[in-house]
């Protein structure tokens, strides 16, 4: 038998503009940061490739702008993810009270069968600071996820590769419980009856 | 790896040099009122000045549609946009989407020769100048993704990070036309080209440098469409992904790509998927009727569909029910399915598949059973449980067919069935194809050098013939359509003629004037018209 394909999973990754999005996706993926600030055009994308309980999957990151003007990708974007990704900065108050406009956003745009178990993932980003810049409170940011139905939550630096792997595991991990086994051919399709009266015609070679 | 979009990031940062839609480049999206084709009157024999009716010389001009990409009312939605058409023009520029192989010697080389200027539409063979350009003609990729923007098909098998990044932008790019309900159709730039074709809940993609009409990009992906439906038919995929958008349809068509290969490697170089129509053996109509009455059945054996007799993959004769006529792309896909899967010409087979035109959301069932090497029989029917009933009436076809020496007489005939093209007796003359415009039925001599092996020059003559196909048919949203149309390179030059009763196209030496593939051409006609009851199959059982 041939190799069985891998799994694909499609990863949207929101937040806040200059929250590191792009940072972590590329600190994961490309085992690199700069300290440049450069803003996401549209959206990006990376993949990589990792094993979760012994299958190996393909996980497609899709980077998002986070600047507003670049907002509104639009219900076609965000179609189909298996896992969304919802990135703040812990020395930034406002980008964490964003995490609930990013969240029903995905959920409109995205419509997902069954919103309530959706996973997502929080990711509160910078830790590397000092701690007098700190805004958000561990504490803070664990009870909004638990409010929003158990959300598992990762402290993470791009920069210093803190936690990176350990939050893509987890987010990967969920992803596929997105990805049942389908049985396409379950349920028949209706016999074609040709004798019937009713079949369409169509015009094309009459030989 | 030909068609890549880099790893965009960062590390990477590259200045956007091109926007799409621009000069150097062109997006194209929504129907431009690509009508089918019509043709009005026409004289049916050709006369060497062509000025009696609509004809062209089609310029090697490259005439690059303007970009019409909408740009959206409100300005956030309108700013996403752009922006994302930077990054996909970033990508697209910086990686060029394949490799130039070029071949000087080998490129059609049409240098205006300052007649008629070419109004053919979206043709990229020369640069807009009237300078040559050369053209690459390296491999065609094909793709296909899901609505999510999941990779589910790659022509070139290849697995890896580019590949599943790029169907993201694709999807992107496609999302973002889909918003202003818009449909992306093809983005160009220089010689490069990018078709879409989009069928919801899968996007197909195809990638040439060939210089080509965008139709013919277009049929392609239609086919390769139509072939993954006669695997998974359209309900159940409709269903599945109504059920889950996130599905992975790659994993579910695993085992079954061959077909999808087969079917993208035979339309390269072939001119009756293009026409939608058979090509079918050349044999004595006395034998062809006989073969056909063998096989009509005698008792009615209920939801049978077609019988199909092969010889060396070519039609002999084809059997139908009185009330249906059979579609010449299922008759492609069945035969590809045939061809893909040397399995079933070693045993009986009972094959579940789906003929889309036919009925695009249920199964029928093929009975397919190779009697020799080369001498295929196949029983379609609408019936699930149909089988045995057919296997027995096969088996007493089977015998008839022996006790008439049919197979020995079939295997002659399938010997004597090609021809060249020397045989109307024009000299120069080098290639040509002629369609039954009533039999919806083409023939052709083999290929002969140059054009004898799927090279260079073989490539070039396709894309001639159709790119006079596309000024014939107005295929590109020309204002009307052509009935003759004239393309002459350095290594041929080519006629394309349309009647109400048929077509033709001529291939004669480069050095011959207009008036010599005109002669060709008439040579051409008068000789298949004399030869028609041996080209075409025209009377076939119905039951």
């Amino acid at each position: 038998m041939a190799t069985r394909k891998k799994v694909l999973l499609k990863v949207i990754i929101l937040g806040d503009s200059g929250v590191g999005k792009t940072s972590l996706m590329n600190q994961y993926v490309n085992k690199r940061f700069s300290n440049q600030y450069k803003a996401t055009i549209g959206a990006d994308f990376l993949t990589r490739e990792l094993v979760v309980d012994d299958r190996v999957v393909t996980m497609q990151l899709w980077d998002t702008a986070g600047q507003e003007r670049f907002q509104s990708l639009g219900v076609a974007f965000y179609r189909g993810a298996d896992c969304c990704v919802l990135v703040y900065d812990v020395n930034s108050s406002k980008s964490f009270e964003a995490l609930d406009g990013w969240r029903d956003e995905f959920l409109i745009q995205a419509s997902p069968h069954d919103p309530e178990n959706f996973p997502f993932v929080v990711l509160g980003n910078k830790i590397d600071m000092e701690d007098s810049k700190r805004m958000v409170s561990q504490k803070r940011a664990m009870t909004w996820c638990q409010s929003k139905g158990n959300i598992p939550y990762f402290e993470t630096s791009a920069k210093e590769a803190i936690n990176v792997e350990q939050a893509f595991q987890t987010i990967a991990k969920n992803a596929l419980q997105q990805e049942a086994e389908v049985e396409l051919y379950a349920d028949y399709p209706d016999p074609i009856k040709i004798d019937a009266e009713n079949q369409q015609g169509y015009g094309g070679c009459s030989c | 790896m030909s068609l890549g979009i880099p790893q965009a990031g960062p590390s990477r940062s590259r200045t956007p040099s091109l926007y799409l839609g621009q000069k150097e480049g062109s997006i194209r999206s929504r129907s431009r009122g690509l009508s089918p084709s019509s043709t009005g009157n026409s004289t049916s024999s050709l006369s060497p000045s062509l000025s009696s009716s609509p004809s062209r010389e089609i310029q090697p001009e490259s005439v690059e549609q303007n970009g019409t990409g909408t740009e959206a009312g409100g300005s956030n939605l309108a700013d996403a946009r752009i922006g994302l058409k930077r990054l996909i023009s970033r990508d697209l520029t910086t990686n060029p989407i394949s490799k130039p192989t070029l071949s000087p010697t080998l490129s059609p080389n049409i240098s205006g020769n300052g007649e008629a200027k070419g109004t053919d539409r979206g043709m990229v063979l020369g640069n807009g100048k009237g300078k040559e350009r050369e053209v690459g003609f390296s491999p065609r990729r094909y793709y296909i993704l899901t609505h999510a923007g999941k990779p589910v098909f790659d022509s070139l098998e290849v697995e890896e990070d580019q590949t599943t990044n790029m169907m993201g932008v694709i999807q992107a790019l496609i999302s973002i036309y889909a918003e202003s309900e818009d449909k992306l159709r093809s983005i160009k730039r220089g010689r490069h080209k990018i078709v879409f074709l989009l069928r919801s809940p899968v996007y197909l993609f195809g990638t040439s440098d060939w210089g080509e009409p965008d139709f013919v990009l277009r049929t392609h992906l239609e086919l390769l469409h139509l072939q993954l439906l006669s695997i998974v038919t359209e309900v159940q995929l409709k269903k599945v992904f109504a059920r889950q958008s996130n599905f992975n349809l790659r994993r579910l068509l695993e085992g079954t790509e061959t077909s999808l290969h087969t079917l993208l490697n035979d339309m390269q170089m072939d001119l009756t998927f293009m026409t939608s129509a058979l090509q079918p053996m050349r044999m004595a109509p006395a034998l062809r009727d006989a073969a056909g009455q063998a096989l009509a059945p005698t008792d009615k054996i209920s939801d049978l569909l077609y019988v199909l007799l092969l010889v060396n993959d070519k039609v002999v004769t084809l059997l139908r029910p009185r009330k249906h006529s059979i579609h010449p792309t299922d008759l492609h896909l069945l035969m590809n399915v045939l061809r893909s899967s040397p399995g079933l010409k070693s045993s009986e087979t009972w094959l579940p598949l789906c003929l889309p035109k036919f009925n695009p959301n249920g199964f029928v069932y093929a009975l397919i059973d190779y009697v020799k090497d080369n001498i295929g029989l196949i029983f379609v029917s609408a019936d699930r449980e149909g089988f045995e009933p057919l296997q027995a009436w096969k088996k007493s076809v089977v015998k008839k067919l022996e006790m008439d020496n049919m197979f020995s007489k079939l295997e002659m005939a399938g010997l004597a069935d090609p021809y060249l093209c020397i045989d109307p007796g024009y000299p120069g003359l080098r290639h040509f194809w002629y369609k039954s415009r009533q039999n919806v039925q083409v023939t052709m001599p083999v290929w002969e050098a140059p054009y004898d092996e799927p090279n260079l020059a073989r490539r070039r003559l396709v894309t001639i013939y159709q790119r006079l196909y596309d000024g014939i048919h107005a295929r590109s949203g020309q204002a009307e359509p052509l009935k003759q149309a004239f393309i002459r390179t350095d290594s041929e030059a080519c006629l394309g003629w349309i009647t109400p009763s048929f077509e033709l196209y001529v291939a004669v030496d480069a050095h011959l004037p207009k008036s010599a593939a005109v002669a060709a051409a008439n040579a051409v006609a008068r000789w298949v018209r004399k030869q028609e009851a041996w080209m075409f199959l025209r009377e076939a059982p119905v039951f």
